[in-house]
């Protein structure tokens, strides 16, 4: 039997498939558009308070960063992380985010941002930025710990290669972390392999990390990190929580690849 | 939107669009509602414009929504009914012996059941099956091939 004829086999089956049993009478829309008109007249009093409200957080929230990092001026490198959305992020690198890859379904976007080290203030540090990257995680339906988080940042500025963990030549992602421990973690590399995909270098890397003394002590996830030349970003896909078999997450990546490419 | 109009859909695709409820649900009571809530959402929408034949991919893309948002409730319901332990489960739809399309794609993931059920039961073409799951073309091509023949194995091979 071929594929075609089996779908002859399902397209009978469906004729076999109950009807609906009631008959649906539209009766709803007057109804709708009395509490509609209720609901605007609270609303025209609350939009402009909730507004205002929103305005009130938003300046805080960033006054607070601020002053966050003018404190930590002298400290290690950082980043701010903001909310944002699959259309901004889509926008900026030219790039398509699917509603969902396999059964990892769309939760939210975030925006990472380095600052500049070299700021002299916090203002300065706001205007200017070392490096910033997008990210979109999706998440199995009912689960609030498996992930897939893709993160796409430019190459155009030097720092994406610290970023992503590539060495100055920009060439190798760095590998070399395997068994690497200190008080509270050990991480192992339980599997890499370099994948050549239309031109691209992909790097497949399972890994499991030990957390000692926390209640929830193994973390294993699966990484694909690859740099598009051509299109100027370096994109890092990896799921928590999860291991991931590299043809299942190879699929994943040519869906995206194949996405912005087209 | 116009009743008239509504009406006129309802005519046409309600029966595809409840089977197709029923394929993700696998449950008729929750196919009924997501039909229903599928065409009252479809009422309430005001100023919509759809070229002709347009309307289905996206009382399609509607009814999915409506798909999900049962799902979601009912995962919710089967944690309280855990607390509970008293509720009656639903009726399930391989009780009954009539729905065979179910029974043959049970096997396939999610998005692989609404790919074949909306290119078997809606004859949506790949391009607005694409449009319906958030999907590339390519990938619902490729995704609905893979199905077919991972169906047509087992059909043979007696495990369906």
């Amino acid at each position: 039997m071929t594929d075609r004829e089996f779908e002859y086999i399902l397209k009978s089956a469906v004729d076999g498939m109950p009807v609906p049993e009631k008959k649906m009478k539209f009766t709803v829309r007057r109804q709708e558009e009395t509490k509609k008109k209720e609901v605007n007249l609270y609303w025209r009093v609350l939009k402009p308070v909730c507004v205002a409200f929103v305005l009130v957080l938003c300046v805080g929230a960033v006054f607070i960063g601020s002053m966050a990092y003018a404190y930590e001026e002298n400290g290690g490198f950082g980043m701010w992380a903001s909310g944002s959305s699959r259309e901004a992020a889509e926008r900026e690198f030219k790039v398509k985010f699917a509603d969902a890859y396999g059964d990892y379904e769309y939760k939210y976007a975030t925006s990472l941002v380095v600052p500049s080290h070299e700021a002299e203030s916090f203002l300065d540090a706001l205007t200017t930025s070392k490096y910033s990257v997008e990210s979109i995680d999706y998440q199995i339906e009912g689960s609030d710990r498996e992930t897939l988080s893709i993160s796409v940042g430019n190459t155009e500025q030097e720092y994406w290669k610290h970023y992503f963990g590539f060495d100055e030549a920009g060439e190798l992602y760095d590998l070399e972390n395997n068994s690497v421990s200190d008080d509270t973690i050990i991480r192992e590399i339980i599997a890499k392999e370099i994948i050549k995909y239309e031109g691209l270098q992909l790097v497949f890397v399972q890994r499991v990390s030990y957390y000692d003394g926390f209640f929830d002590g193994k973390c294993e996830n699966t990484e694909l990190v690859w740099v598009d030349h051509e299109k100027g970003i370096c994109v890092s896909m990896s799921t928590s929580y999860k291991l991931l078999e590299k043809e299942e997450m190879l699929g994943y990546a040519m869906e995206f690849i194949e996405g912005y490419r087209k | 939107m116009d009743e008239k109009v509504i009406t006129e859909w309802y005519e046409k695709y309600s029966v595809e669009i409840y089977r197709f409820a029923l394929a993700i649900l696998g449950n008729q009571h929750s196919a009924e509602d997501v039909l229903q809530e599928t065409f009252t959402r479809a009422l309430k929408k005001s100023g919509y414009y759809f070229a002709e034949g347009k309307e289905q991919a996206w009382l399609y893309k509607v009814a999915r929504n409506c798909c999900y948002d049962i799902l979601r409730k009912k995962k919710r319901e089967e944690l309280s009914e855990e607390i509970q332990e008293s509720i009656q489960p639903l009726t399930s739809i391989s009780e009954t012996s009539t729905l065979e399309f179910v029974d043959l794609i049970a096997s396939l993931n999610s998005t692989d059941k609404e790919i074949v059920s909306l290119r078997i039961i809606g004859g949506l073409t790949h391009k607005e099956v694409a449009k319906v799951l958030g999907i590339t073309v390519s990938g619902t091509k490729k995704r609905y091939e893979r199905a077919i023949h991972k169906l047509q194995v087992e059909f043979v091979e007696g495990k369906i």
